[in-house]
């Protein structure tokens, strides 16, 4: 699993490259909490290159929304692949991110 | 059919992984579906590692692959504490962000993705065994 950030005005956008699964969700809750701490409010996780999520990773996603909500900041998901989506819909999270196509959309 | 054994610890999913992929790969089972298996088998196989044993040894889990025409019967077993994955509650899924719990999701995406699904306690051991409809498009 690769995190790549960088920032662009006021959002700071994260790049997911890899398998968000058990062994790798801890590092991206390495990287994301200590950035919402420090006063994020924009984020936007690029889901181009993510091959794999599962419960392990949509528990970081949800946890830091959390957060973020009590900063009133916003997590956006952009580029999710059709399959990676599905997930979101049965867990019922599509209506908890701001889902979009592309980086640019936010 | 294809067995498969691994060790109780989570490093152990990437061996699962590769084998569920190999497996698919040989039988032109789609992406999709491929996803969906090693989704399940990451969330039943955490699920054992995670909350199964209560002592510090290496305990065996086996798992079973084998596909008849488009179904394919998966069994799971483990020798840690007895565990029914069909009686977990199903989360609250309509809740917001401030309500939604963390956790609780790995057994609804199972659920979710499979057919059918029967549990056994046998001889000390967990057994699960659950079928899915392998659509060759997918």
């Amino acid at each position: 699993m690769e995190i790549a950030k960088r920032k662009q005005d006021d959002k700071l956008i994260i790049s997911l490259n890899g398998r968000l699964d058990a062994n790798t969700a801890g590092s991206l809750e390495q990287e994301l909490v200590p950035l919402i701490k420090a006063g994020e409010t924009k984020i936007v996780l690029d889901m181009d290159m993510l091959e794999y999520i599962s419960s392990a990773g949509l528990r970081v996603l949800l946890m830091c929304m959390k957060m973020l909500r009590k900063q009133e900041g916003t997590m956006t998901l952009a580029r999710m692949k059709d399959f990676i989506k599905e997930v979101f819909d049965i867990a019922g999270f599509t209506p908890i991110f701001e889902i979009v196509d592309s980086v640019e959309d936010v | 059919m294809i067995k498969i054994k691994i060790k109780n610890n989570l490093e152990e999913l990437n061996k699962l992984t590769n084998i569920i992929e190999g497996f698919c790969a040989e039988n032109d089972i789609g992406m999709k579906i491929t996803f969906q298996l090693n989704l399940i088998f990451e969330e039943i196989i955490t699920n054992i590692v995670s909350y199964g044993y209560n002592d510090k040894s290496s305990h065996d889990i086996m798992v079973e692959l084998d596909l008849k025409d488009d179904l394919l019967t998966c069994v799971i077993s483990d020798d840690g504490i007895s565990f029914d994955p069909l009686i977990v509650e199903k989360p609250k899924l309509d809740e917001g962000v401030e309500e939604r719990k963390i956790g609780g999701l790995g057994i609804h995406f199972v659920k979710s993705m499979i057919n059918d699904i029967s549990y056994k306690r046998n001889n000390g051991k967990n057994i699960l065994k659950f079928t899915k409809k392998i659509n060759p498009e997918a």
